[in-house]
């Protein structure tokens, strides 16, 4: 369309973002009876009188409470650059934008380290099995990643409770913290004990996608170690560990990072999974009982975001791969 | 004085169909300053023989089973036969006293490394030039091996460059260190005719002004006859016959050289290609005797036996039993 890359991209960045809003806009209006007429009819329940007029009278300025859909849609990304989002009705009218300001650092933070996790124990693996091609070693990893890749997370996170409880008879009932410190002010006890929290829910993500990465960084690395350029690097005379990672190694992870754009909404599925599984404090819970409450500004949000993060995650593993491959760069 | 000196050479690839005797007792020798090409047609085992050489066998298949490679390296010789291939003295060898360069340019280099990059690697490997120096000597290098502006050229990655460039540029890395022996495998053989002219005329110089050795692999008579002095023949991991350039193409004794030089295209005789009967056996599929003797117009009864190296002069040497009279037996 325009010739400059970046402004292409940027553009079409845009129109997805905006596509996004509507499809989010479409689910908020799914279910049957509008999200601001079923608050209206709960707090006439709950308090037994009619609403104030001024408040419906509030509800239709801002949200087209009995308006066409398109002005609802319109009131409601009207809102966006001043950070309202909407309510939310299980949150008894809460903001929509706290509730996900709250929660979605956890939710990225989990999500990303697991990313770490997984990469830094799934690669030297790779390689290892790679560089003992057919060996026992070899033969034992890939099989136990063929196993670890046929598990769901929710099941691990399931069976990980059960023996953890029944087993092992630990307290330990999900959350991030023990009850003695959720609401204590950080100190060096908490954030221990944070860390023992986390571990479990940081496992059972990273291991899912250790598998795949593991299986691909061991054929990716195969390939590559067939190559004239590693025969070239060991004709130089260096030592076989620098072959392996400086020459060989750097160019199987490239493919890695592209599939980077790939692997991301796997990890944010299963952070929001697991979460609900062991009711961690990430966007998974809220947006899973939006959705059975049909809360639709809240869940309509978390949908948004949750795309709005799988764009720059893309954009990023593209960035990456520019910069780690300069095949990519000048092509 | 004698630079290289291969005795009884036994290199055993194993492989599922069982082991493959890929060289099977190959002697000659490499003075200094000589360029030696090793002629023979696909699969006779020159790489083979190039890769035993350097230590660079596929680890776990490949395996000198046999034979000393002798080699005048600090101030003594050195058996590389019987070195670690991954061991300091090898990795010291190679790259320093051995260089190498390969038949596919395109793929020799690591694409996501700067061609200087790759070149100052190989530099600070075998001395202790700072980094600032080794790029001045690389950049001196590739001039040295016509590449215009070569400061420039140094930052650019391999995609940047044609074929004959690569090819180029591994001969530049490949004498990083002065090596006393080049070994060019099939060098040209990817390249097209002009640039095979320029690449063996630049090979051909360098030689000249380090004193260096060259053994020059190819499967093209035309080749050898360009810039050899001898000459080593082939066929199935057996060294047929040992001449000068120039009696290869007026004197040549075996049937197979005979083959070899009948089929070539030569621009002077515009015959038609005779190209040599039959085709050459699968590696697992030997004969007994002599390895030519089913594509042989000349075998009698008595090429069911292996026939041994019969010397005709200080020269020449044939493995064939048509040369049985000549007088003075086993070399
Ligand atoms: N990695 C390997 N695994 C199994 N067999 C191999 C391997 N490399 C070479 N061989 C076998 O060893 C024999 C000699 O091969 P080599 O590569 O030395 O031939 P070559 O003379 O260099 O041929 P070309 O002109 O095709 O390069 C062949 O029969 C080949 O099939
Ligand atoms: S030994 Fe016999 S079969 Fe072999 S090349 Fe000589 S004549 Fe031919
Ligand atoms: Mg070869």
């Amino acid at each position: 369309m325009f010739k400059n890359p970046v402004i292409n991209r940027i553009l079409s960045a845009l129109f997805t973002l905006w596509l996004i809003s509507v499809i989010s806009f479409i689910v908020i209006q799914l279910p049957p009876g509008d999200v601001v007429s079923n608050f209206v009819r709960q707090q006439e329940l709950i308090s037994g009188a009619s609403v104030p007029p001024e408040t419906l009278e509030f509800l239709r300025q801002r949200f087209g409470f009995g308006e066409p859909v398109y002005v609802q849609y319109l009131k409601w990304i009207a809102g966006f650059p001043k950070g309202d989002f909407g309510f939310s009705v299980i949150y008894d009218g809460a903001e929509v934008a706290d509730i996900v300001a709250r929660r979605i650092g956890m939710t990225l933070l989990l999500a990303i380290l697991a990313l770490f996790l997984s990469w830094g124990l799934a690669i030297p693996l790779g390689i290892y099995a790679a560089t003992h091609k057919n060996r026992f070693s070899d033969y034992l990893m890939s099989n136990v990643a063929l196993f670890g890749l046929s598990i769901p997370d929710f099941l691990m996170a399931v069976v990980y409770l059960f023996i953890a409880i029944f087993v092992m008879g630990s307290d330990y009932t999900g959350g991030l913290f023990s009850e003695a410190y959720v609401d204590a002010a950080w100190s060096v006890e908490r954030f221990w004990d944070f860390l023992k929290h986390l571990a479990v829910p940081l496992l059972i993500l990273s291991i899912g996608g250790m598998a795949g990465t593991f299986r691909i960084m061991r054929a990716n690395l195969l390939d590559v170690l067939g190559q004239q350029f590693v025969e070239t690097a060991r004709a130089k005379g260096l030592r076989e560990r620098v072959v392996i990672y400086k020459h060989a190694a750097r160019i199987a992870i490239n493919p890695l990072i592209s599939r980077l754009g790939m692997q991301l909404p796997v990890l944010l599925n299963g952070t929001i999974i697991i979460s609900i599984v062991l009711d961690l404090p990430t966007l998974g819970p809220p947006f899973y009982r939006a959705l059975i409450a049909q809360d639709m500004y809240l869940a309509g949000t978390v949908l948004m975001l949750l795309a709005v993060i799988l764009l720059i995650g893309n954009l990023i593993a593209d960035l990456l791969l520019a910069w780690s491959d300069p095949r990519v760069r000048d092509g | 004085m004698t630079l290289l000196s291969v005795q009884g050479l036994h290199t055993h690839y194993h492989v599922e169909q069982g082991t493959l005797r890929a060289v099977d007792d190959v002697s000659f020798e490499i003075a200094e300053g000589e360029t030696v090409g090793v002629v023979g047609e696909s699969g006779c085992g020159k790489s083979v023989t190039a890769r035993s050489i350097m230590g660079l066998l596929p680890r776990r298949i490949g395996e000198i089973a046999a034979g000393e490679i002798r080699f005048a390296a600090r101030g003594g010789t050195l058996d590389l036969a019987q070195q670690d291939p991954l061991g300091p003295v090898m990795r010291d060898i190679r790259g320093n006293d051995i260089g190498m360069i390969f038949q596919e340019p395109m793929t020799s280099l690591n694409p996501v490394y700067t061609i200087g990059a790759q070149i100052v690697e190989a530099i600070r490997l075998h001395s202790d030039l700072s980094k600032a120096d080794a790029w001045a000597k690389a950049e001196q290098l590739l001039e040295r091996v016509g590449i215009n502006e070569p400061a420039r050229r140094a930052k650019q990655y391999p995609h940047a460059f044609s074929g004959g460039m690569r090819q180029r540029a591994m001969i530049a890395m490949a004498l990083s260190s002065d090596p006393r022996l080049l070994i060019a495998d099939e060098p040209t053989t990817a390249v097209d005719v002009t640039v095979e002219a320029q690449i063996l005329a630049l090979l051909e110089e360098l030689k000249r002004e380090r004193n260096m050795a060259l053994m020059l692999i190819t499967h093209d008579l035309n080749v050898v006859g360009e810039i050899a002095d001898r000459v080593i023949v082939m066929y199935l991991g057996r060294v047929v016959e040992t001449t000068t350039a120039a009696r290869v193409f007026d004197d040549p004794k075996h049937p197979y050289t005979r083959g070899l030089l009948a089929s070539l295209p030569s621009l002077g005789r515009r015959t038609r290609l005779t190209p040599i009967e039959g085709t050459v056996p699968g590696p697992h599929q030997r004969p007994a005797g002599c390895p030519f003797a089913p594509r042989c117009a000349q075998a009698t009864e008595k090429c069911n036996t292996q026939p041994p190296t019969f010397r005709i002069d200080a020269e020449t040497s044939v493995a064939c039993w048509l040369y049985d009279d000549a007088e003075a037996g086993h070399a």
